[in-house]
């Protein structure tokens, strides 16, 4: 698989979402896409659970930020009913129905779906990558609208929630999973893909694999000093391991390992390994 | 033995990814080795590292785990789910309660879904083990967390969603609805209505109801973790390793930890890049393969460079003392390798 089939195929896909275990630079993947796609010409966000809401530093230039709040979303999606300001602000905005608002079983995800959903009905980008928590927040968040479906017989969160199962049917919509060419992330990835797929008819994309270790051919199965046989063990695990993710059944995209000196600089580098091609 | 191990509850932490499940692992072998009756508590270790502790089939129980070197070993693996109905049967004021919770779908939901209820399941499975005074040592494999902050803060929203004023809400036989209505707040009724469902308001009142009785079980339960963790008795370790993201994210956990005043004792800092050894003459090489050589030993150069930076801000962090793993050249997936790399984390 090929950095530009994998550029081309993100150009047709309105919402892609990104999910993998943590600490395999997943966030600076879902970034160095999103750079890439906006230097084809198109509108193009990220969203991300935050708490904050200026986008973090090292977020890329060109790419519009969605910071996703449950508060936040949860007065929105208030604001479709309500439709005053005021009147929410005197009503819901207190301790109570924060906490409430906060704990209520799949409520959170829920609203935080609703706010997706929303910008991808009003066409607000052209492209929404959305950088999901790390494998089980995101099964938990996939699940809710399942769980609240079978709760919510009736009202606005009942048909928002039938909506959301559709969408995330759609073409329109991809699934990657992110991962690097290590036992824990791989063995994770292959799992996780087996049970996204019992929660809705996803159409997954690729299985994007970070920071592979740069390949010198000729030292491979070197063992006559400990440098070459440490590196050649470690060529080894890591041709195992991408054996091990070929059984997710994705198409894999190799990514390099980036020895930047800062976010911004790693994101540049890996935007343009992705772009070089396509442009 | 450095005093920051005197503890008896070692709390291993830090952003997802980092090595925290075989580094508490090895702690815990090291530990029994030097004779401390030890149990490691985990929450979702590989397979191979399940395997070698014994307790693949054994979710919540506590397992034996056979030591080459001799010392007494346990390990007991946390299974949200299931250990979620373990508190719901201890919490529960009678038979009938318990049975109305664990059939109610609200429940379900709330166990699958609700933010924090692993943060919270295995943070109560820390109090329960804490309390049997025949463990000497205690090592927490603290459960993976998006946000550093949901250690500490899932378990408060938890006890707080059990807080007397979200629940009187619906207790004691007042509907949601009716009571905003009572407090004049008609259009809020209507709106959340339309939002939520009047049926959905019922049930949730319903299992609200269901709880009655219970709430002062969490939230005792959360106080006394707390003060637990803030105790002489408990030590916070982070485990990290040098990078730019891994430095953000350990801040912010230190911040929320700084927040409780829990102090943080050591970093296990993992991972860290070994300098190259060039190799001795002696070595045949091709052409080819010597220029690729130099390749591989400019890039080992550059990880070692790559990483100074953060190694150096990490060692920084008020703590009493830092340690630094070398990246391991194989998986740690056995009792041997684990013994190992725990002696280094004490040495």
């Amino acid at each position: 698989m090929s950095a530009p089939q994998y550029i081309a195929d993100s150009l047709q896909k309105k919402i892609i979402f990104f999910t993998g275990k943590g600490g395999v630079g997943k966030t600076s993947v879902v970034w160095a896409t999103a750079k890439a796609l906006a230097r084809c010409g198109k509108k193009v966000a990220v969203a991300a659970w935050s708490e904050s809401d200026s986008p973090p530093s090292g977020f890329p230039e060109g790419v519009h930020y969605v910071p996703l709040q449950t508060m936040a979303c949860f007065k929105e999606y208030v604001l479709h009913v309500v439709r005053f300001e005021k009147l929410y602000d005197t009503v819901f905005d207190n301790k109570v129905l924060r906490t409430f608002v906060l704990a209520a079983p799949g409520l959170s995800d829920t609203v935080i779906a609703g706010k997706i959903l929303t910008l991808y009905e009003k066409r607000v980008y052209d492209i929404l990558l959305v950088d999901l928590p790390s494998s089980g927040h995101a099964l938990s968040f996939f699940h809710s609208p399942l769980g609240v479906k079978r709760i919510f017989s009736v009202g606005f969160v009942h048909k928002e929630t039938h909506k959301i199962c559709e969408l995330l049917a759609s073409q329109d919509v991809r699934l990657d999973l992110v991962a690097i060419p290590e036992e824990l992330p791989v063995v994770e990835s292959v799992e996780l893909k087996s049970k996204l797929e019992k929660l809705h008819p996803f159409h997954f994309g690729f299985l994007l694999l970070n920071q592979m270790l740069p390949t010198f051919a000729s030292l491979r199965g070197l063992s006559s000093a400990p440098l070459l046989k440490e590196y050649s063990d470690q060529l080894d695990r890591q041709e195992r391991n991408q054996q091990v993710a070929e059984k997710c059944g994705l198409p894999i995209l190799k990514l390099p390992r980036i020895l930047a000196p800062n976010e911004d600089s790693l994101i540049e580098a890996l935007s343009q390994d992705l772009s070089a091609v396509t442009a | 033995m450095k005093p920051s191990f005197e503890s008896r509850i070692l709390l291993v932490g830090g952003p997802g990814g980092v090595g925290k499940t075989t580094l508490a692992a090895s702690l815990g072998v090291a530990l029994a080795e030097q004779g401390f009756k030890t149990v490691v508590l985990t929450v979702d270790p590989a397979r191979r590292l399940a395997q070698a502790l014994g307790f693949e089939n054994f979710p919540n129980e506590v397992n034996r785990v056979p030591l080459v070197q001799g010392g007494e070993l346990f390990a007991s693996m946390l299974d949200t789910q299931r250990y979620f109905d373990r508190i719901i049967e201890k919490f529960a004021t009678n038979p009938d309660q318990k049975e109305k919770i664990l059939k109610n779908p609200m429940y379900q939901i709330m166990v699958d879904s609700l933010g924090g209820s692993h943060e919270y399941a295995a943070m109560e499975r820390l109090l329960e083990i804490a309390q049997d005074p025949s463990w000497d040592k205690i090592v927490v494999d603290t459960p993976p967390t998006d946000n550093a902050m949901d250690l500490i803060a899932a378990p408060k929203r938890l006890a707080d969603f059990m807080d007397n004023s979200v629940l009187s809400w619906f207790q004691s036989g007042g509907a949601l609805y009716l009571r905003l209505f009572r407090a004049g707040t008609r259009i809020a009724m209507k709106a959340l209505q339309a939002i939520l469902g009047s049926d959905f308001l019922d049930s949730l009142g319903k299992f609200l109801t269901d709880l009655e009785g219970m709430q002062a079980g969490f939230q005792n339960r959360h106080r006394e973790v707390l003060a637990m963790l803030r105790s002489k008795d408990c030590s916070f370790f982070l485990t990290t390793f040098p990078s730019q993201a891994r430095w953000e994210d350990s801040g912010r956990l230190l911040a929320a930890l700084a927040g409780e005043s829990i102090p943080l004792r050591g970093v296990f800092l993992n991972r860290v890049e070994p300098q190259p050894t060039a190799l001795n003459s002696d070595v045949s090489l091709s052409l080819e393969q010597s220029q690729d050589v130099e390749k591989l030993l400019a890039f080992r150069r550059q990880e070692v460079e790559h990483q100074k930076p953060w190694t150096e801000k990490f060692a920084t962090l008020p703590a009493d003392f830092l340690v630094q793993i070398p990246r391991q050249t194989h998986p740690v997936h056995d009792v041997a390798s684990l013994s190992e790399l725990g002696r280094i984390l004490l040495s």
